[in-house]
């Protein structure tokens, strides 16, 4: 009961309740939990007290009001008494009267939609003033009128009112839900916590009933659409962490955000479980975001993990199991399509070449289709028509169970988790499963210590895609392989059949890729925390936090000797067998000081830190290849061994401080300030500062707007500050060797010379990347708090952007060196809103963001004033370029295709096309624009022809629940970006014999015929498959990302359980991705997500692993 | 907090302050050299596709054949032709590594004497003016590099294909001084350039700038130098049993001992020793590129007129019906565009059942075959047609091929211009698809010798030279775009 003995000076005069607890809550670092109801917060207390223990201090304020306390955990819970009481009142007799009469006694539990009891709930007779309040386990107990005349109302300060008819029920269990727009509402900042009322900058909250409600095993995946300003894109694959971009790309470097998880900055959060999560604060601006320093500059995600705070015993188990599909299937060409595309392609080709039509159709067309698919099959070639999509896709599971322990007494309280989740890929040969277990404990050591910690226990493992970041991805082989040729082929080592030389093509079978090679990463994680906060005087704190994040991984690459048979193209004679072993190890040590002082009405709250983060990264790796036998798939009894290893190093010094200031409530100014050292930086230029200022207005608070009844609160916002960036690799400055290269100079043995030289040039002046950002804000919330806006507007440019600059090939360097080069602007409006309604047995949410960014590249340096991305077949897909967003698409434009040799001739006549072949254009062909007019098309006719950026994204989200029944619909989009289709290169770009879509079926072959398909010839003289915008589609789209329909099981169907051991249990229905509506046709899915790491190459669809439609069932259950 | 903790020097990678200080440690720089051949870009793929889609020795197995390569062969690249800008790009890794060596030659102290010392900036100086003068045989003037950038701000400028070929001249003058003949080598160091291959390359780049005389004084020193003599069997000098044979002047060296192909390939890593030739032009595998059929009539047959049949043609190609695998496969099915015929050229498949992506046989850069054309070239040139005469029959006597000597009924080779048209001809069937015919068109035609254009789509003031890579025209602050080759 420590904090019971805080000492607390008090001066009041006249005050509100509220805000007498408030002054309170601020003084002693308590927090006070209570219904308005019950306190009745515009009553007004007068008390003086100096340096008066909080115990004594709360019996004098409250013994008038009627009221008592209880200490719950670090919170007091305020509440009447505990028998039922009747206020004074007009109609008092009449009640009496009946009371005494027919009074029944009713019983029932109190809780919240975690499924704890809820102590300190009012619960009051609707339209009289008696009432009760719930115990510390959330039960009540009260006398009510009999007949069916009696509602109850059920109200507590975060949470929705309920009203409930009594009809002839003994028992009224509810559940209330909380209502995370209450004022009240606290949100973690970095190094602590703030009240939402008394915020300056731009943070975006997200509570764990969201993030808990999608079947995602990454936490940045259920981000999605949650928060204005965040934009995250999903890669489909299993364990895959999707982008995400807080407010645009501020940088062609990495522009990954900073995750910390329970006070520790952490590479990625990627394998916290995110059911274990309590809540993610997004820190936007600099105001909010700069205490976090050097790391900041594209925003920072705050990660808290679930801790206990009730004393009861509560036990969870959540458990789904899913079914994942792929929601669209491409139309492909079949066997008799392609073998008839295919003669037209080779023909007009032979006809290019000079040949006579037919001298390339492959051998087998000519004999070989009737013989059969190997030998001993009795299935020919011309009988299979093999659809490599079906064959490809699966129906995936995926499922997650959980249990969930949480409780504890007045001295340690606990919060333990153990889960499973499991996904299988919709693409073969790919998976992800993950085992966690989480600790978390806080304890009192005496009056004035207490000591906790966190410890995460994870292993996982993934089963890669093959190919994935190649331009040779499997989507790509799937478009191209061989629609006679079967899958399967016995007698071939590995057992696969692959193309050959008589199929005059060579595409990859990819379900021997998947199959039989195997790319799989396991890893254990290890992260703990320990903290210990010793309050040295009232107000005055101090916290130690140590943490460390232990990660081990082991990669085991293992591709299996194979053969396609003579003639077959692809092969490996050997096994090829390699692991790769790394650990991470990094500590962090924080030492904090706070100190939190009311003046009158000023009130301070100071922070100072010194934190030291240090990280050691070693490798081993391992490999060679068994020429032997395909039985050993672990890097032993191999020829030609390789082996290395690695180690990398880094640390970060920093001191940070902080000072908020409140006047009155209204007036609110924050200023932070962050000093980091990074051992990443060049001597001299290792340490950089980010200071950043706010300040807010609660306009609501003015005498004036008091008496607006409508307006609940009122807040502007502004800030300005600098943040930075480090998100470079270890030693960017050094000039070192590397030792890759080997030569043999040997005769007679083989023996590998190995060479020393620079393979990247370095740059000793590299410095911080720095982000300054402006943000003004306004936050309202009206009718009671029904209703909540928040709008923002942010101006955030980078300087001295880091990148790996491109230097031109004739430097000779293997690797282009880090350099500032350049700024780089993102402007933008978000908007958040929410509508809640509490009335009657259906309550609901609505809440909706949505937000606009407008990228521009502002100077490149003197890097030519370009940067160039998104390499294809040798050409440049995007272009960085200043007064241009980054990366948009560059390529030419068409103008239609010539339907006759006059169209070819009167066109040139007054054009050449200098990227055509000679004898080019020809009826069929693609016209490209001559953009500039100077009687040539050539390469400086390629102009802007999309962006990956969006014009705004948005979500919304919609709950509800009416008795037993919950409904989640979650829609989520974007409006106004491009997608750069290779799919769709693949699909109708005909450059050579493959198999193609089915909209080369609408290819030109006839004078007349309305089509944007050319010609098919192979060889593509007129490079009508050139970077165009014929490959270029709208992206937007609107997804129902996520319905969920729930039914909680009603109390007496639980009784035979045994109502005294199962509390609740609920069962649910819910899917993802049900229905997406797009423009884009001409690939898997609208959501393109990374490729090679890059972030030139952005928006690009070269075949990514696709979202997956998921339907899925399931259960949760309470003890 | 103690902030020495900020400075972290890389534990794994040596730094440049203080590696190149041993003679040893100056030899790994050279090796690194070398490794750059190896590169996708370079001999493991894409330098004699460039080579051989822009000479007349080849034509495409079919339709197949990609879209890069495709551009080459009809003549309508533009700057971003990946074959070229690969080429480039591996030519130019080759130059920095080599100017790595020569800018910290002069600083080693220990371990080295200065004979070596000599060779391995010779080793260095070779390789730089090689890849020098296929830059600008290829592409005209080029940014020059003397030594390595050490910040992006020193990009080079074009230069004038004069101030190239200065370089390249005064390099390989310093190679020949500096390095050793080829018996002064162990065999465990035989894959290193010798004296000799530097004073052939040196007659190249001579004959490119028509200074046949030059060019004749250091193939004879070479020729008088006695360490080389033509193989028995012409065949030996492609397959992987008889690298570096007496006839081999330098070679560039791949093995399958270490690992297949490093599709990455940058000539960089413990594996990835290898070649995808064989794979790219096998005739059981991609065939992409397949002889031409004027390079097929070249060769002399009795059915022709000629008095034998020229031996080369068998051990050049195979056609349908031959037989491969020591003997105990024989071809039939071959994919793609008539006629059935295709290289044997280094193909693995004289041994193997089929080719794969990885083939370790050595490519032969420079033969001593190609030494005695050359020196016939050049004796003809000052005025010597009947010594050119008795180099060319030197070429025919060769044990295995023993053609008569000329005068022949084809080629009287009794004047200057017939001589050169019995050079050219025995320079196109001796060494066909060895990459040298292309740089003869393009020596010859600039030297107006060409008797005729042999590349059908050539247009003038256009097709002499590829266009700059648009990559380096992007990134390089000293080149704009007026700076293109013309007609790109």
């Amino acid at each position: 009961q420590d904090l019971l003995e805080r000492r607390i000076s008090l001066s009041a005069k006249n005050q509100d309740v509220e805000s007498v607890f408030k002054r309170i809550e601020k003084q002693a670092n308590v927090q006070f939990l209570f219904s308005r109801e019950i306190i009745q917060s515009k009553r007004k207390v007068t008390y003086q007290a100096t340096n008066e223990q909080l115990s004594l201090l709360l019996e004098h304020i409250l013994a008038p009001l009627s009221l008592k306390y209880e200490v719950v955990g670090q919170q007091i819970l305020i509440k009447r008494e505990a028998v039922p009481v009747t206020l004074p009142q007009q109609n008092s007799t009449t009640q009496r009267s009946n009371e005494a009469a027919q009074d029944v006694q009713l019983t029932g539990q109190v809780t919240g939609d975690n499924g704890e009891g809820l102590p300190g709930v009012n619960i009051q007779i609707k339209s009289t003033n008696r009432g009760t309040t719930t115990d510390v386990n959330g039960n009540y107990k009260l006398t009510v009128p009999e007949g069916s005349g009696t509602t109850l109302v059920f109200s507590f300060i975060g949470y929705g009112t309920k009203e409930v008819a009594v009809g002839n029920q003994s028992a009224i269990n509810v559940t209330l839900i909380a209502d995370n727009k209450t004022l009240n509402e606290v949100v973690v900042v970095g190094y602590g916590t703030q009240r939402k009322t008394s915020l300056t900058g731009a943070i975006a909250s997200v509570s764990d009933k969201e993030i808990g409600v999608l079947p995602v095993s990454n936490i940045s995946q259920s981000l999605q659409g949650r928060a204005a300003g965040v934009t995250v894109t999903n890669n489909g694959a299993p364990g895959e962490a999707p982008i995400i971009r807080i407010r645009g790309v501020g940088t062609v470097n990495n522009a990954n955000p900073l995750y910390v998880v329970d006070g520790v900055p952490v590479g990625d959060g990627s394998n916290v479980d995110p059911k274990d999560v309590q809540s993610i604060e997004v820190l936007k601006d600099a105001s909010a975001a700069a205490i976090y320093g050097s790391r900041a500059a594209n925003g920072v995600i705050l990660i808290t993990t679930k801790r206990s705070n009730s004393k009861k015993l509560s036990v969870t188990i959540d458990s789904y199991v899913g079914v994942q599909t792929a929601w669209r299937k491409l139309p492909l060409l079949n066997r008799d399509q392609y073998i008839a595309y295919g003669t037209d392609l080779l023909n007009n080709g032979d006809i290019y070449n000079g040949k006579p039509a037919g001298t390339s159709i492959p051998p087998r067309w000519q004999t070989g289709l009737d013989q059969p698919i190997y030998t001993g099959a009795t299935q020919t070639f011309r009988q299979t028509d093999t659809d490599w999509q079906d064959e490809m896709f699966r129906n995936a599971t995926i499922q997650q169970h959980r249990l969930e322990l949480s409780g504890g007494n007045d001295v340690s309280k606990f919060y333990l988790s153990g889960g499973f989740f499991s996904q299988d890929g919709i693409m073969l040969g790919t998976d992800y499963k993950r085992g966690n277990i989480r600790l978390n404990s806080d304890h009192k050591l005496g009056k004035r210590v207490t000591l906790g910690q966190t410890l995460y226990l994870a292993y996982d493992s993934r089963r890669i895609e093959q190919n994935g970041g190649s331009i040779g991805t499997q989507i790509r082989n799937i478009i191209n392989t061989i629609p006679y040729l079967p899958v399967y082929n016995p007698n071939n080592l590995g057992g696969f059949e692959g193309s050959k030389n008589v199929d005059g093509t060579d595409p990859s079978n990819p379900v021997r890729n998947v199959l039989l090679n195997s790319n799989t990463t396991q890893s254990n994680t290890v992260f703990s925390t320990f903290y210990v906060d010793v309050e040295i005087l009232t107000g005055l704190k101090y916290r130690f936090q140590g943490g460390i994040n232990i990660y081990n991984s082991i990669g085991r690459t293992v591709n299996p000797s194979y053969d396609s048979g003579p003639g077959g193209f692809a092969s490996l004679s050997y096994a090829s067998i390699s692991q790769d072993r790394g650990q991470s190890v990094a500590p962090i040590y924080t030492n904090q000081l706070s100190y939190i002082k009311d003046f009158g009405k000023h009130t301070i709250n100071a922070t100072a830190v010194a934190e030291k983060q240090t990280s050691v990264f070693s490798n081993i790796n391992l490999g060679g290849n068994n020429t032997i036998t395909n039985a050993i798939i672990e890097p032993t009894n191999l020829t030609s061994p390789r082996i290395g290893a690695g180690r990398a190093e880094s640390a970060i010094l920093s001191y940070v401080g902080r000072l908020n200031y409140e006047y009155s409530g209204k007036y609110l100014l924050g200023l932070s300030f962050r000093r980091d050292g990074s051992s990443k930086y060049a001597p001299g230029k290792k340490w950089g500062n980010f200071p950043a200022a706010s300040a807010g207005w609660r306009i609501s608070e003015e005498r004036f707007m008091k008496n607006i009844p409508a307006i609940t609160e009122l807040k502007l916002r502004g800030s300005y500050g600098l943040v930075g960036n480090n998100n470079i690799g270890d030693y960017g400055y050094q000039a070192t060797l590397s030792s890759d290269p080997y030569y043999e100079f040997d005769k007679t043995t083989s023996i590998e010379s190995q060479g020393y030289t620079i393979r990247k040039l370095a740059n000793r002046d590299l410095k911080w990347e720095s982000v300054a950002m402006t943000n003004v804000g306004i936050d309202a919330t009206l009718l009671n708090g029904k209703f909540s806006v928040s709008v923002d507007y942010f101006n955030n440019l980078t300087r001295d952007m880091v990148l790996n600059r491109p230097i031109p090939p004739s430097m000779g360097y293997d690797e282009a060196p880090l350099a500032n080069v350049g700024s780089v602007q993102n402007r933008g409006i978000e908007l958040q809103a929410g509508y809640q309604s509490n009335k009657g047995a259906l309550t609901w949410q609505l809440n909706g963001n949505i937000s606009a960014v407008r990228n521009k590249v502002i100077s490149l340096g003197d890097v030519g004033n370009t940067i160039f991305g998104g390499d294809w077949y040798g050409d440049n897909i995007t272009k960085t370029e200043v007064g241009q967003p980054i990366g948009y698409f560059y390529g030419y434009k068409t103008n239609g295709i010539f339907q006759n040799q006059g169209e070819v001739d009167s066109w040139k006549a007054q054009y050449t096309d200098v990227v055509a072949d000679k004898n080019s254009p020809l009826p069929g062909d693609i016209r490209y624009t001559d953009v500039n007019g100077d009687g040539k098309v050539d390469p400086s006719d390629k102009v802007k022809i999309g962006q990956f950026l969006p014009k705004f994204t948005y979500g919304t989200n919609f709950t509800a629940k009416w008795k037993g029944v919950d409904l989640t619909l979650f829609i989520q989009g974007v409006q106004g970006n491009q997608i750069y289709s290779t799919v769709k290169y693949n699909l109708e770009g005909m450059t050579r014999l493959f198999n193609a879509g089915t909209a080369v079926l609408d290819r030109w072959v006839r004078e007349g015929q309305v089509t944007d398909v050319p010609r098919a010839v192979a060889g593509d003289p007129n490079h009508n498959a050139r970077a165009s915008n014929r490959f270029v589609e709208s992206g937007s789209y609107i997804r129902m990302k996520n319905l969920t329909v729930g039914y909680a099981l009603p109390a007496n169907w639980l009784a035979p359980l045994g109502t005294s051991f199962i509390t609740r249990a609920r069962v649910y229905v819910s899917t993802t991705n049900l229905l997406t509506i797009t423009g884009y046709k001409s690939g898997y899915d609208p959501e393109i997500g990374s490729f090679g790491g890059s972030s030139l190459t952005n928006g690009i669809d070269y075949g990514q692993f696709p979202q997956a439609r998921t339907i899925m069932a399931g259960l949760q259950i309470g003890f | 907090c103690n902030s020495n903790i900020l400075d972290k020097v890389n534990p794994t990678q040596l730094s440049t302050e203080t590696y190149f200080k041993t003679g040893t440690e100056l030899v790994t720089g050279v090796n690194a050299v070398y490794a750059g051949w190896q590169g996708l870009n370079l001999y493991a793929r894409e330098y004699f596709f460039v080579h051989d889609l822009r000479g007349d020795d080849m034509q495409p197995g079919g339709s197949q054949l990609e879209i890069q390569r495709a551009q080459l062969i009809n003549g309508n690249q533009d700057a971003s032709n990946q074959v070229a800008n690969d080429v480039w790009q591996g030519l130019y890794r080759v130059i920095h590594r080599a100017n790595v060596v020569i800018s910290f030659a002069p600083g080693v102290t220990q371990g080295i004497t200065e004979e070596l010392r000599n060779r391995v900036v010779g080793e260095a100086k070779f390789h730089r003016a090689w890849c020098y003068y296929e830059l600008a045989s290829l592409w005209g003037g080029v940014p020059l590099y003397q030594a390595y950038a050490t910040s992006p701000e020193e990009s080079q400028p074009r230069a004038t294909e004069d101030q190239v070929y200065e370089l390249v001249i005064n390099d390989l003058k310093d190679a020949v001084a500096g390095l050793p003949l080829k018996s002064a080598y162990s065999d465990t160091d035989i894959g290193r350039v010798s004296k000799g291959a530097a004073q052939a390359m040196l007659a190249r780049v001579y004959m490119q700038r028509g200074n046949y005389a030059a060019a004749k004084e250091q193939l004879a020193a070479l020729i008088a130098s006695n360490q080389y003599k033509l193989t028995d069997a012409y065949a030996d000098n492609f397959r992987e049993e008889n690298e570096f044979n007496t006839e081999s002047v330098w070679e560039i060296s791949f093995t399958e001992a270490f690992g297949g192909l490093n599709w990455s390939g940058d000539g960089n890593g413990i594996n990835g020793e290898v070649t995808i030739r064989g794979q790219e032009y096998g005739p059981n595998a991609w065939r992409n590129l397949i002889p031409s059929s004027s390079l097929l009539a070249e060769f002399e047959t009795q059915k022709a007129g000629d008095a034998k049949d020229d031996s080369r043609f068998k051990d050049s190609f195979y056609q349908v019906g031959d037989v491969f695998n020591n003997g105990r496969d024989t071809l039939k099915d071959v994919q793609g565009a008539n006629p059935k015929i295709s290289w044997k050229k280094y193909q693995k498949i004289y041994k193997a059942t089929s080719e794969n992506s990885q083939s370790g046989i050595n490519f032969r850069v420079i033969r001593y075959a190609e030494v005695l054309l050359m020196m016939a070239e050049c004796e003809n040139e000052v005025g010597s047609p009947a010594t050119a005469v008795s180099y060319i029959n030197q070429v025919r006597d060769r044990k295995s091929v023993a053609l008569p000597h000329y005068p022949t009924a084809k080629f009287p080779a009794s004047t200057k211009a017939q001589v050169f048209d019995a050079i050219v001809h025995e320079k196109r069937v001796e060494l066909g698809g060895e990459q040298i015919r292309n740089l003869d068109i393009l020596r010859w035609r600039k030297q107006n010798k060409l008797a005729k254009e042999p590349i059908t789509y050539f247009q003038k003031g256009k097709h002499e030279l590829l266009p700059i890579p648009q990559n380096e025209i992007n990134n390089n602050s000293k080149i704009d775009q007026k700076d293109q080759n013309p007609g790109y």
